[in-house]
Parts: structure tokens; sequence; C-alpha cells
């Protein structure tokens, strides 16, 4: 009977904790964070899944910067758009080497999830770093 | 008695089977993906100083502004960017203003106020961020004009 006891309580858990993964899944505000890439062309991509933790529609932004943080001429699609609440979608960017074998680019999820609310307005930005590597 | 012994028999056949399916396993996985998370909360709002050379979330009647961050693993960082001026402003309300950020945090990382422009490696877990801004006029002499002000602090974790 202990056993029997033993399995359902295990059975449950299992079945508490599969349930409980989307939602932790859904609640990320970007991944990847990290990751280096290899190309053989003059650019490289890296895919990236915004997603938004809240309940309500935000609008996004996803923006490349370099290591000091100016702006890297990056193609990014889609680089704004809006995202439902728990939602997540890929975003597809790529970098130009810009003549250098490698380059490190940082990658930001950029939100203001409640504009025009109050005086001081928090910017949510969430970084990845990307290594880019040319092969010759 | 043989009745007895049968059923003895019979009962020892079937147990068995019985066991093994109390006993038979439900494989279970899934993954938690190494990220950080922003959560904004209620925003800040600015006061004016005394003397009306300073507008900032710690002066009296202003309040600072919160975010839940989590990290779900280790080798992340926050910091928070000070604006580079006034989102919406009355005339001069931009000119001649110095403008800072700091942040402080409670919960799986206690971080002191800290300067916006130092980062802090985060470990994992739920923090709870408490972020202040302020603008200070650098001109003797020059207040802040009657009007409505807005700032966007950028609260990053990389």
């Amino acid at each position: 009977m202990k056993i029997n006891i033993k399995t359902v309580t295990g059975f449950f858990a299992g079945t508490l904790f599969l349930a409980l993964l989307p939602s932790v899944a859904n609640a990320q505000a970007m991944s990847p964070m990290r990751g280096e890439v290899k190309s053989f062309s003059d650019t490289f991509a890296v895919k990236v899944y915004p997603a938004n933790p809240y309940t309500h529609r935000i609008r996004i932004e996803v923006k490349v910067y370099d290591q000091d943080f100016r702006p890297v001429n990056a193609r990014v699609s889609p680089a704004s758009f809006t995202l439902g609440g728990r939602f997540a979608r890929p975003v597809t960017v790529m970098v130009p080497f810009e003549g250098q074998d490698t380059r490190k680019v940082r990658i930001c999820t950029e939100s203001i999830p409640f504009p025009g609310r109050s005086s001081t307005q928090i910017k949510a930005q969430v970084c990845g770093k990307f290594l880019g590597k040319r092969l010759q | 008695m043989k009745k007895l012994a049968m059923a003895v028999v019979a009962a020892a056949s079937l147990a068995p089977f019985q066991a093994n399916s109390a006993n038979s396993n439900i494989p279970f996985g899934g993954s938690v993906g190494n990220t950080c998370v922003i959560t904004v909360g209620p925003t800040g709002v600015l006061a004016a100083s005394a003397d009306f050379t300073v507008l900032g979330s710690e002066e009296a009647g202003g309040s600072a502004g919160t975010a839940q961050v989590l990290a779900t693993g280790a080798g992340y960082a926050l910091s928070a960017d000070a604006p580079a001026g006034f989102a919406s402003f009355p005339a001069t309300g931009n000119t001649n203003v110095t403008f800072e950020a700091n942040y402080s945090s409670t919960g799986a990382n206690t971080i002191a106020q800290t300067d916006g422009g130092t980062a802090t490696a985060l470990g994992r877990g739920m923090n709870t961020v408490t972020v202040n801004m302020s603008g200070t006029k650098n001109v003797v002499g020059e207040t802040f004009a009657a009007g409505a002000y807005t700032a966007v602090v950028i609260l990053r974790c990389e």
C-alpha cells in the first residue's frame, strides 16, 4: 500500500512539474542569452525568441549593439512588433562581419510595459551576448 | 483445505501482475532556459526639491520605480542607465541638467544602492529591484520651470 501511495504521489508530482513548465518557459524575456555562430558568408545569423511575461499586450523592439553599446547596422526581422501576453515569437538577426574575422554583439529586447503611466518609466532591456566567427 | 490452497496459488499468480502495474515508471522531461526576465512593477514619480533645482524620485513626494528581475542561471549582470534627457518637458526643462540613476535589490541578491552605470553580477533567483533617478540643474541660479516632466530609465539585465 505504501508503494502505491508513493507511486501515485510521484505521478502527480511529475504531472504538476510538467504542467508548470510551459508557464516558466513563457515568462522568458528573451532566449537564448548567449551564443556562438560560425558562418562562411560575410554575415552571421542569430534567431532569438523575445517573450512577453505580462498578461497584457506590449510593444517590443529588438536592437543590436556592439560591446560599447553603439548601434550595429544589422538586419532585424521584425525589429518592432506587438506581442500578446504570455507569448513569444522568433526574430531573425543578420549581423555583418564588416571585414572582421570575429564579431561580438549584444542583441537586446526592449520594451516599456506601462507607457505614459507615470513621470518615471522603466524601460526593460534584456541583452544576450553573441559571438560570430567567420570561416574561411 | 484444498480450496484454500488453490486460492493461495491463484492469488500468488496474480500478485506479480498487480505489482508490475503499480510500479511502472512514467518518464517526464523538460528544461528551463538559462535566461533573465524583467517584469516592471509600479513606475516612479518625480518630485521637485524645495529650491526647485532637483527633480528626482528620492525627493519628498517622489517615489522609486520597481521591477522584478529573475535570473534562472548565473552569469548575468544588472545595471540602470540614466536618461539622456527628459522625454517630455516644458521649455528649458532639458537645459543644463545632469541626470543620474541608481538601483538596489532585495531577494536572491542583496544589492545596496548602486550607481546605475555600475553593473552588478546576479546570482540565480528572483530579485525585487528599486530604481531611482534624478535630474539636477547644473548652473547656479537655474531652476526647473513649472510643467509636466517624464523620463525613462533603462533597467538592463545582460
